[in-house]
């Protein structure tokens, strides 16, 4: 089938030069390193809550918060009449957290598991969305597409003033948000990681996991929605996902497992950004793809050890 | 005024609706129909088997194969698009498989791994596509119910149909799979086979179910309905019928209320599809939380009613000791324990009257007497158990009986009676009566 695109001039025949050159000559080089930033800035903060959501066993929580912020958007525009980011990041992080509640009282409640629970509570506050945003969509500016996709390569031309100069919105935004998460996580990285590692651990040494947990889901939601114009609902969850798995193949402990995915999300954004400049893809899925890849690879090189 | 035509085009939409003398409107009812049947059946089997998003996934995951059989022909080819879907389902499934077992990631990140990097790879095939064809595509994200073609129908029916036949045959197969599959290794049954089969038969259902729907929706109809018919019944045929009944509801109703109010279809099927789940967790007989409240709040009533009849009996016998034998002619005021309020409330249930005597006076009806014997008499008896054959001292086995003679049925009173020989008083010396 390759073939077959190939021969059709779909794809663009492999030109290593071309493609380790082209994102940085000339005027693309700006714009390149504003995407980069922004992708590994937001690669950090879904990587740094993913370690711990997979630590928890939660990984499709990350998926069901990111389907579900979209009524909270589109309410908080409706409400306030604003297009302000932070407004709609606090209506989405309503909506996230709302979900993780109705997903927990669901499973309170009854005799439902958790995956049931998640399933029935995120489609139902997705198709939610959908149908507000049809209804209020000569009101909000809120591209369906964009919501699902996102646009990595069109955030950035959106800029403001900044004392360094002009920067994408962004990018000061995600900036805002990762310094917060990194200051969150050294103010409670010992409690994150008992509640994460040993659940009876952080009874018996009364940590309010309670209260930890929903911040936990507080976060993510906040980092679900200021990453989700950029790289939309889907692959917002793969940032989540992806990066720390991967980094679960290669090490065991905390500190080794945040530095390393660290290191995987520069990587695949890298690969990723070089892979859109050739092929002409869409940045933040060629990114996934790209991080996919790399997944691909270290789970190969892990299992082939296995024999040696 | 305007709310009024708005009613009246509603009521003329409904009209049109019910009558199903549109075209499309009966197709987009048939589809519905096929759609939440298949879903709904199959989605029993995910949510039994803890794998509600596996549907989630696979409707992700499908999409590389889609735009990869697109890409075969340059063709809206239904056929082949199918194959890459199914290829890229079992692709998805086996890789899934094979995370789990090979390394120490858990289900839940390796079924996001799967769900995200596919539909990533689909995304960007879907980028490389000529530009004006991408539109075939973008419906398989969307959905479009209101547009379902002939074509669809047939894929659909032809979809249920498998589903249909395929749990008829491979129901016992399925049964044990669902929930001992170690036993049925044991027993031989080819389990990883039905394991397949079960994922080729939702990859079917998601792919055909997709243009209706869309993408995120299609995994609702597989989870959402078999919830609800989840928290009804423990039986797994009766499940998957339930869950059939279910989806085949929502997708009416659905339809129905976009039609009415030209709202988008796919969002709108979820919608009902939740509601419905909304009623079984609230009404459902057993589990249900509105139930439960209702059970509870009875409970408290009957509670309260016992502990007023026994506070009156008791009252009552402390006044008239033991040379009344004819209880009902004693007659009885309102006090500081059973204010006049609890009197009435006692009266409206048919268990105390006033007296003939007047003067505020009030007396049991025969019912009323039986009923607050009946009481004290579970009461004593089981105080007089505890300080027998359990050895509590007589001032400690009041408040536990205060709490057994709600609980204890006639029969149990009888057999407890029995045992102790058939006592007439009470540690505290107290007749039972």
């Amino acid at each position: 089938m390759s073939a077959m695109i190939l021969a059709e001039g779909l794809i663009p025949p492999f030109h290593l030069q071309r493609f380790l050159r082209d994102p940085w000559v000339n005027g693309a080089w700006e714009n390149t390193m504003w995407i980069l930033l922004l992708s590994v800035l937001i690669g950090l903060c879904c990587g740094l809550v993913g370690n711990f959501l997979l630590l928890r066993r939660m990984a499709l929580t990350g998926d069901a918060i990111s389907h579900s912020v979209l009524p909270g958007l589109v309410l908080g525009y409706v409400i306030f009449d604003s297009l302000d980011p932070w407004v709609m990041i606090g209506g989405a992080a309503v909506a996230g957290v709302g979900a993780v509640m109705l997903i927990e009282l669901l499973h309170q409640k009854s005799r439902l598991k958790t995956d049931a629970a998640t399933g029935v509570a995120f489609t139902t506050f997705f198709a939610l969305g959908v149908l507000l945003i049809r209804r209020f969509a000569n009101q909000v500016h809120l591209d369906v597409d964009c919501v699902l996709f996102g646009r990595l390569e069109f955030t950035v031309f959106d800029t403001m003033d900044t004392p360094f100069g002009p920067m994408p919105v962004s990018v000061v935004k995600l900036l805002w948000i990762t310094l917060g998460c990194l200051l969150l996580l050294a103010l409670f990285y010992k409690e994150l990681l008992i509640t994460s590692f040993d659940a009876g651990l952080a009874k018996a040494l009364g940590l309010p996991s309670r209260v930890i947990h929903l911040g936990l889901m507080t976060v993510t939601s906040v980092i679900v929605v200021a990453s989700l114009e950029s790289v939309g609902a889907v692959l917002v969850v793969g940032m989540i996902i992806v990066p720390p798995a991967t980094a679960r193949l290669m090490a065991e402990r905390l500190p080794r497992l945040l530095i390393l995915t660290a290191v995987l999300v520069v990587i695949g954004s890298l690969l990723g950004t070089h892979l859109a400049t050739w092929l002409n893809t869409p940045l933040a899925a060629s990114i996934m793809a790209a991080s996919g890849a790399v997944f691909f690879l270290v789970w190969m090189i892990t299992w082939l050890k296995k024999f040696r | 005024m305007e709310f009024l035509l708005i009613c009246a085009t509603w009521i003329e939409n409904a009209g049109r609706f019910l009558t199903l003398e549109d075209e499309f409107v009966r197709a987009s009812v048939l589809g519905a129909v096929l759609l939440g049947l298949n879903c709904g059946a199959l989605g029993s089997f995910l949510v039994v088997r803890r794998m509600s998003l596996v549907g989630d996934t696979l409707s992700h995951a499908v999409l590389p194969g889609i735009v990869g059989g697109y890409l075969w022909n340059q063709t809206k080819d239904p056929v082949a698009m199918l194959i890459g879907a199914i290829i890229a389902g079992v692709i998805g499934t086996m890789l899934m498989n094979a995370i789990t077992s090979t390394t120490k990631i858990k289900s839940d990140a390796a079924q996001g791994i799967i769900l995200t990097v596919f539909f990533a790879i689909g995304v960007c095939l879907i980028s490389l596509l000529p530009p004006g064809n991408k539109g075939g595509v973008d419906r398989f994200l969307f959905g479009q119910l209101a547009a379902v073609s002939a074509q669809d129908i047939s894929w659909l029916s032809k979809a249920t149909a498998i589903t249909g036949l395929s749990c008829l045959l491979g129901y016992r197969g399925l049964l044990v799979l669902s929930f001992d599959p170690v036993f049925g290794r044991l027993c031989g049954l080819p389990m990883r086979f039905l394991h397949y089969g079960l994922m080729l038969l939702t990859t079917l259902a998601i792919v055909v179910a997709m243009e209706s729907v869309g993408v995120v929706l299609v995994s609702a109809m597989l989870v959402i309905p078999a919830s609800a018919a989840s928290l009804l019944t423990q039986r797994l045929h009766w499940l998957i019928l339930m869950a059939g009944a279910f989806g085949v509801t929502a997708g009416l109703l659905g339809t129905f209320l976009s039609f009415v109010g030209d709202q988008p279809t796919g969002p709108m099927v979820v919608i009902a599809a939740s509601g419905i789940f909304a009623l079984a967790f609230g009404f459902s007989p057993r589990t249900g939380l509105v139930t439960g409240w209702w059970s509870a709040y009875k409970w408290n009533r009957q509670v309260e009613m016992e502990n007023d009849l026994k506070s009156i009996y008791r009252h009552w016998e402390d006044q008239h000791g033991e040379e009344s034998s004819d209880a009902q002619a004693h007659a009885f005021s309102p006090n500081e324990f059973v204010p006049l309020k609890k009197l009435r409330s006692l009266q409206s249930q048919g268990l105390v009257e006033v007296s003939e005597l007047g003067g505020d006076r009030w007396k049991f009806t025969t019912r009323g007497l039986a009923a607050a014997q009946r009481v004290v008499r579970h009461h004593r008896l089981w105080e007089l158990y505890l300080s027998r054959r359990a050895s509590y001292p007589a001032d400690h086995v009041h408040d536990d009986a205060e709490k057994i003679e709600h609980l204890m049925d006639d029969d149990q009173a009888r057999r407890l009676a029995e045992q102790l020989g058939n006592p007439t008083c009470d540690p505290h010396g107290r007749p039972i009566p």
